[in-house]
């Protein structure tokens, strides 16, 4: 078993040495479909976060009127959203709370800003969640409404437009990582088969030798497969080093270039990425090369030697 | 223990090249496959190594239906054959030693019994010197023994060789056909196709003239009976 498996690897390094040029041309189509998938899936990523960030934020903020505000106005502003009869958290903010917020807000920014507000001059606020984005409408419809009719209505926020625009971003993006990388795959998957492809026929008399002393399909077929799963596996690999000479290169020579692109995304929990994630990811990266590198390989052996 | 029933082979339904042939071959026996070219020679042999598959008729050897084999026992069947061509078929980027030992490491045998036969059979067809020269350092006649060499490491049931002395001179026939008559006595069945009508007169053996797709003569005796 040990004996078979050193006589394959031994094989396929022999036809990769033997074709450099040619398996240079693969690993490095393979590490460009690996950049690439890399790329928007870190994009993917970063946008579900921030999706998920915005989702479980307030998606509507009532700011009442603080000189003319009442508990019983507030109270009934709940209830009006509340008969619309849909999923919603409702949490009332007061002037205090609203005051213990900016002064933490503040300290943090302009600590000497902080001296010159006023509780009193504060708005007391409803903080209104749906579970389901599409209800959002019907709410804001409602305390409009109220607004028009009254002054105890300072003003609205509502983000609605901000995760309609993240939500559109997420699928084009999705839509077009699924595209260009399905695209990139089948050139990867072409450019693979087209190598094995040549080594097949370059070895076409050794493989007839083969066949008439009595060799196996899988004794003549393995080592090519195994080289098609060898440039996957080398052209994952160096993907994940492109992306982190990328990453290497953005925080290094361009930091502040960095910083104020990170400040936009300040206040979004970004989860932390251990070790071990990074590893799997590496680890996941490359197992999928070598399978479609073992693919574009099993293609051309039953096109060449069917 | 090889017998063609009733074998033909057609290509695209006009061109016939063997044509209703049925023989016998006892096992331990020489036999000669005589007959101008074109004749159907090569693919007696192309057939029974199941290169090719026969239009009609059957085919058996030692156990094996060879028409109705499956591709997965293929590998099996010429394990039990060994083959060597007019033009030895050797890999060129492989010493001697290299190439006997491939049609072993073919079959799975371990190193180390690879190396014990290897250099054996080096030694039976006078190639030891040679072990670690590449093809293209060698005579004609030293490649044959190679190719000689590589077909009977696996011990095979049977010898096939398919005009073995086409490429050589005279001297170097001799030491072919003296080769694989010692490999006969050995008990090991041989087929040869030749042309070379002074090796068949010689040697006196059964002989299989083919003529036209047809066997047209199944006797022993000299070329032309």
């Amino acid at each position: 078993m040990m004996l078979n498996l050193s006589r394959i690897i031994r094989t396929s390094y022999l036809h990769i040495r033997r074709n450099a040029k040619l398996s240079a041309a693969s690993i490095l189509i393979m590490a460009l479909t690996f950049f690439v998938s890399s790329l928007f899936i870190v994009s993917l990523y970063g946008a579900g976060i921030i999706l998920n960030y915005f989702e479980n934020q307030s998606q509507i903020i009532v700011f009442f009127n603080p000189d003319t505000y009442a508990d019983d106005y507030m109270n009934t502003i709940k209830n009006a959203v509340l008969a619309e009869h849909v999923p919603t958290q409702i949490h009332y903010v007061s002037k205090h709370e609203a005051y213990v917020k900016y002064l933490t807000f503040l300290k943090q920014d302009s600590p000497s800003l902080s001296q010159s507000v006023n509780e009193d001059k504060l708005p007391p606020s409803l903080e209104i969640k749906t579970t389901n984005i599409d209800d959002l409408q019907k709410i804001a419809n409602v305390l409009y409404s109220y607004q028009n009719q009254s002054k105890n209505i300072d003003k609205i926020l509502y983000y609605k437009n901000v995760e309609d625009f993240l939500k559109e971003f997420i699928k084009v993006v999705r839509i077009s990582a699924l595209a260009f990388i399905s695209f990139l795959a089948g050139i990867s998957l072409l450019i693979i088969w087209i190598t094995i492809g040549i080594a097949l026929t370059s070895h076409s008399d050794e493989i007839e030798i083969m066949e008439l002393v009595g060799a196996t399909r899988s004794f003549i077929e393995l080592p090519y497969i195994v080289e098609g799963a060898i440039y996957g596996i080398i052209g994952a690999f160096v993907s994940i080093l492109m992306v982190g000479i990328l990453y290497f290169v953005l925080t290094r020579f361009y930091s502040s270039t960095y910083i104020v692109l990170l400040s936009y995304f300040k206040g979004i929990p970004v989860p932390a990425i251990g070790v071990e994630q990074i590893l799997l990811v590496i680890l996941g990266e490359m197992v999928l090369g070598g399978l479609v590198g073992s693919i574009g390989s099993f293609i051309a052996i039953r096109s060449k030697l069917s | 223990m090889i017998t063609f029933q009733n074998v033909t082979k057609k290509y695209n339904q006009n061109i016939i090249a063997l044509d209703d042939v049925s023989f016998t071959i006892a096992e331990g026996e020489f036999i000669f496959v005589v007959g101008p070219s074109g004749a159907g020679k090569s693919t007696i042999i192309r057939l029974l190594i199941r290169e090719e598959l026969p239009s009609t008729g059957s085919i058996k050897f030692a156990g094996f239906d060879v028409v109705k084999l499956k591709n997965k026992g293929l590998p099996h069947l010429r394990r039990e054959i060994g083959v060597v061509f007019q033009d030895y078929k050797l890999l060129p980027t492989k010493t001697v030693y290299e190439n006997v030992a491939f049609a072993m490491e073919v079959a799975g045998k371990p190193q180390a019994e690879i190396k014990k036969s290897v250099d054996y059979m080096l030694e039976l067809v006078d190639l030891t010197t040679k072990a670690k020269n590449f093809p293209n350092q060698l005579s004609g006649g030293e490649r044959q023994r190679t190719a000689i060499a590589r077909a009977m490491i696996n011990d095979p049931q049977v010898l096939i060789a398919d005009e073995p002395t086409g490429n050589l001179d005279p001297s170097m026939q001799w030491d072919i056909i003296q080769l694989l008559n010692k490999i006969n006595n050995w008990g090991t069945t041989v087929i040869m196709a030749t042309h070379a009508t002074d090796v068949v007169n010689s040697l006196q053996k059964r002989v299989l003239a083919i003529e036209g797709g047809k066997l047209v003569r199944d006797s022993k005796g000299g070329y032309l009976e």
